[in-house]
């Protein structure tokens, strides 16, 4: 008899071992990139206006990295952002995953490897900008020089 | 004795030297202080930085502007008034010459 059970354990316990998912870096709803952005309505500009203003130390720091890249990387890191803004929801819920499962996805970051971190890398940081950036106009292309 | 009084001048300016000037960044914390206003060192003196280059550029056009971006930016709880002492501190501190956006405000 304890023999059967022992057995039974041992038998649950292989199929338990072998049921899990392989494992992988799956995304989430609000990994890698945050749920506010997937679901804002706002431009980059007004993003980055909302930074500007309620996360300047951030800002900066984006700011003079975008400036220390040469003018191709950052045009092309303007673009890319444009291109992920003009995405529905289920479009960029799709971006999220291909960057979290294939980390050769995204060919800016190839180039500048936080190209994108003032609108993806932080939640307090993505909270803050989309609660203030309907505030700002759409198009002001001037929150791109700092 | 030409010579020698050539190197008695310079002994004599080397002398009266104002003593090397402590760390500007230091003097705003300790300035802030007195007005109750602590945090990290560093955070305050970027931001005391950054309202300079938002008068200079243009981003902030008038006191009210710089007070608002400085409250929205001090630690929460903090006050209107400690926003204003914030901004007199950082334009005496980073940009004495932006002072003047202060008596325009005063005057408005």
């Amino acid at each position: 008899m304890p023999t059967k059970l022992s057995l039974a354990v041992a038998t649950l316990g292989l199929t338990a071992m072998a049921l899990p998912a392989v494992a992988s870096a799956d995304a989430t709803d609000d990994y890698p990139i945050p749920h506010r952005m997937i679901i804002t309505t706002c431009t980059a500009e007004q993003i980055l206006a909302a930074a500007r203003d309620f996360t300047p130390i951030y800002y900066e720091r984006y700011i003079i990295d975008k400036h220390n890249r040469p003018p191709d990387v950052q045009q092309a890191a303007e673009d890319r952002i444009h291109w992920f803004f003009s995405l529905d929801a289920a479009g960029r819920r799709q971006y999220s995953e291909d960057t979290a499962t294939n980390v050769y996805y995204e060919q800016v970051a190839t180039h500048w490897g936080n190209w994108a971190k003032i609108f993806f890398n932080n939640k307090g940081v993505a909270a803050k900008e989309t609660d203030h950036c309907a505030d700002y106009p759409p198009d002001d292309q001037s929150v791109w020089d700092g | 004795m030409k010579l020698a009084s050539i190197v008695s001048i310079v002994a004599f300016a080397i002398a009266l030297a104002a003593p090397v000037h402590a760390d500007p960044d230091v003097d705003f914390a300790s300035e802030l202080h007195t007005y109750g206003i602590y945090g990290q060192k560093d955070y305050n003196a970027w931001i005391g930085k950054i309202v300079c280059k938002r008068l200079y550029n243009g981003v902030d056009q008038d006191a009210y502007k710089s007070a608002q971006f400085i409250f929205n930016n001090l630690q929460k709880g903090s006050t209107t008034e400690q926003s204003w002492q914030f901004l007199g501190a950082a334009l005496r501190a980073y940009c004495p010459d932006e002072l003047p956006v202060l008596d325009r405000a005063a005057a408005h």
